[in-house]
């Protein structure tokens, strides 16, 4: 006989299945009640780490965001625009504004191309050196995300020459875009932007990519 | 053996044993939801869109779980439910460790660092068979 046999059987699927639903209701309880609450003090917590979306010609309505994981304080000061669009000015420049955010912003490849002709932002491949090596857009120094967290230095160091960082990796669900430009932000960078296309648009948009010679 | 891992201590032993690692497991996931969705999307296994999902609704599953066994409240059925999701862990670990993702577990929440990998794995398949037991009908032999 097993062990696992039940005169009640379907008892206990019964209520197995009923855990997993009371379990699931609260989990959407909370994540209901989180963002109420949080709207109402206009502070997203639960989309801090999702991001706003700069498209070709505007900044997004900016989510404000403070700390980030409670693990540091972010350096960056909250900044809440009630403003939704930032317009560039057209006499100055036709790249968008880049905001001070604590976080990270998409940007479309149509306005990261915009940034790498005008040579306006400093670009980051977050992908390992093997893929970078093999062909990344121009300009653009390696940053490894692995390398990264690992040597926080690194971060701390870099400078952009208070340019924008575009950071990019292999397209998909850019983690590794994503996790670094957290990982930016916390140590103290500013103008984060995450190009989420990555390598696969901007090859298939037919930009030139470079190669690192071998070694 | 089979007696003696139905004996209704060894049972209630394996029942308590899991709750309070379920419960460890929770509540720093709990209270932060959006880690654990990153956590989950590092795997790769999962479509995007149901990362939030399950990062909102798993921990409180594991909580729910956890409270029902130490609570003895349709413990059989709470232990199945800890079955059920530490056989789901154990083969994601597997899965990324196969791949050679260097990823943290996420298992925990953020508090501890745990890389996946051959450790994670047997941790897991102990943690599976402790459910496993914490399931079995209790006997009084």
């Amino acid at each position: 006989m097993s062990s696992f046999d039940d005169r009640n059987g379907g008892g206990v699927l019964l209520g197995a299945v009923a855990i997993v639903a009371l379990g699931s209701l609260l989990g959407i309880g909370q994540n209901v009640m989180v963002r109420k609450g949080e709207d109402a003090l206009h502070k997203k917590d639960f989309q801090r780490r999702s991001l706003s979306w700069i498209k070709t010609e505007a900044v997004s309505p900016v989510l404000g965001s403070g700390a980030h994981g409670g693990a540091s304080p972010a350096p960056v000061p909250t900044v809440v625009t009630d403003s939704p669009f930032r317009m560039a000015e057209p006499a100055e420049t036709d790249l968008p504004a880049v905001p001070d955010l604590a976080q990270p912003i998409q940007m479309q490849l149509g306005a990261v191309k915009k940034f790498h002709d005008a040579g306006a932002a400093v670009f980051i491949d977050a992908r390992p050196k093997e893929e970078y090596d093999g062909g990344h857009i121009p300009g653009a120094v390696n940053l490894p995300y692995d390398e990264a967290v690992t040597d926080p230095a690194r971060l701390e160091s870099f400078d952009a020459q208070g340019k924008p960082i575009i950071i990019y990796c292999g397209g998909g669900t850019c983690e590794l875009s994503m996790n670094l430009a957290w990982a930016m932000i916390q140590s103290g960078q500013k103008k984060l932007l995450v190009f989420m296309g990555g390598i696969p648009e901007w090859e298939g948009a037919g930009y030139p990519l470079q190669r690192s010679e071998a070694k | 053996m089979d007696r003696f891992l139905s004996h209704r201590w060894v049972v209630r032993a394996a029942q308590i044993a899991t709750a309070l690692v379920f419960l460890a497991a929770a509540l720093p996931k709990i209270s932060d939801v959006p880690q654990f969705a990153k956590d989950i999307a590092a795997y790769q296994l999962a479509p995007v869109w149901s990362h939030h999902l399950v990062a909102m609704t798993l921990p409180w599953i594991e909580l729910v779980a956890a409270l029902a066994l130490l609570l003895k409240i349709r413990e059989r059925a709470a232990a199945m439910v800890a079955t059920a999701a530490m056989l789901t862990f154990t083969a994601a670990v597997a899965w990324a460790w196969s791949q050679g993702l260097s990823i943290d577990c996420g298992c925990f929440g953020k508090g501890v660092s745990e890389p996946v990998g051959v450790a994670k794995f047997l941790q897991n398949v102990g943690l599976t068979a402790l459910a496993a037991v914490a399931a079995r009908r209790a006997t009084g032999a």
